[in-house]
């Protein structure tokens, strides 16, 4: 009933401007979709390179269960991995049994690691 | 135990036979040949400010080059003294009493007026334990296998319990350095560790932070502080005798004052290979325990 007795310069004016927040919605949606992958894009090479880098930096220390040098290279990867910041960095032998983790105290040596994931980081 | 014990056999046997055949010659019976010496872990080997400054005073003591060689464990520093491909290194007294037919001493540090350290036990702060014992079944941090406090001053405790790493700890493993151990137990890779007393008070002093995380559950009695060493074919030639004085007399030269400043160290002493004796009874005392 308002909506009839209300004058027509309002209605279309309210028309308009709902019109105008549902495209200025979409389109914020488009464009930080776009952003969002245009990001990950970047970032997942960037992200491959760090995990490739840390795996061959830690073959040594998997073939020799080192567990020093393991722990010694994750740690020291994540003082100086710059723009990549790993939250969790796991190293587990072929036996899926952790050889080192970026937090010990959680996640000690020779503990089964059940994600099954070799070298992850998070 | 008997894995280390064929080893350094191996090792003796090697340099025997390529002295025998004549094949290696010490490069530094020639008077302006550099003197290659070996450092391993028993010292902070991360500064390099200080190892420069250890190679520019002895050079300028001694009146030739030197030339430092550094390796990752104190088994690669070993068979390089003893099969004389380095002139002289600064090894730990356990390999010294191990290839004691081998090798001969330069001189040994004077720490806190005495040439002798400590190895202590060291937990995470957090970890209650009192003594050895409370650290059954937990994992251990061992510096090195051929490093007396970093190794056989825990062994040879844990034998006279009748045990050894293998049976007493969980697991055990070694970092190739007493920073390392420290390191490892401090952010609770290892629930204890043994470490270099020595080692243990500098770094208390240069990077407490690290240290705060930690704390000793027991020191050792004094044994022989890790001694500069020679092959004993070598041990009067012109360059050892040379090496000998250039350390000793390194509390009288204000670049040698420097670097004893630096390493913490009061001077270098002559002493008698008999001040290793404890470290040797320590190694009988392990090897008559099963592993």
């Amino acid at each position: 009933m308002t909506w009839h007795r209300s004058p027509l310069t309002a209605r279309v004016s309210l028309i308009v401007t709902l019109f105008m927040v549902t495209v200025s919605a979409f389109a914020s949606e488009r464009v930080l979709s776009r952003l969002a992958d245009t990001q990950e894009r970047h970032v997942q090479p960037l992200a491959d390179a760090y995990v490739d880098g840390l795996v061959l930096a830690l073959v040594d220390s998997i073939i020799r269960e080192d567990i020093w040098q393991a722990f010694d290279v994750i740690d020291r990867s994540r003082e100086k991995s710059g723009e990549i910041r790993p939250t969790e960095t796991i190293v587990a032998g072929p036996d899926d049994f952790v050889i080192a983790s970026s937090h010990p105290l959680e996640i000690p040596s020779h503990v089964l690691h059940n994600s099954g994931n070799r070298c992850r980081s998070g | 135990m008997r894995k280390v014990i064929s080893r350094r056999r191996l090792l003796g046997a090697a340099g025997s036979l390529a002295a025998s055949f004549g094949v290696l010659r010490t490069r530094a019976q020639s008077a302006d040949a550099p003197l290659r010496f070996a450092l391993t872990p028993v010292l902070l080997t991360s500064d390099l400010v200080m190892l420069e400054e250890l190679k520019a005073y002895l050079a300028h003591a001694m009146g030739r080059p030197v030339h430092l060689v550094s390796r990752r464990t104190y088994q690669e520093i070993t068979a390089l003294l003893v099969t004389r491909q380095v002139d002289a290194a600064w090894i730990c007294g356990y390999p010294f009493v191990a290839y004691r037919e081998e090798l001969a001493l330069v001189a040994v540090p004077v720490w806190r007026g005495q040439p002798l350290y400590q190895s202590y036990l060291v937990a995470r702060a957090s970890q209650k334990a009192e003594s050895l014992s409370d650290l059954a079944g937990t994992v251990h941090a061992f510096s090195d296998p051929d490093s007396n406090s970093g190794y056989l001053v825990t062994c040879a405790a844990l034998a006279e319990m009748g045990q050894s790493p293998a049976r007493f700890f969980r697991h055990f493993f070694y970092t190739y350095g007493h920073r390392n151990v420290v390191r490892a137990v401090a952010t609770g890779l290892a629930a204890g560790g043994s470490v270099d007393g020595y080692v243990y008070d500098v770094l208390r002093e240069a990077e407490p932070a690290l240290c705060a995380e930690t704390r000793i559950v027991r020191k050792s009695e004094l044994l022989a502080f890790p001694p500069i060493a020679c092959p004993a074919a070598d041990a009067q030639s012109p360059a050892i005798v040379q090496l000998r004085q250039a350390l000793i007399n390194m509390p009288h030269d204000p670049r040698g004052r420097a670097v004893l400043a630096m390493l913490r160290l009061d001077g270098f002493r002559d002493e008698r290979p008999e001040l290793f004796d404890g470290i040797a009874n320590k190694m009988q005392l392990v090897r008559g325990v099963a592993p």
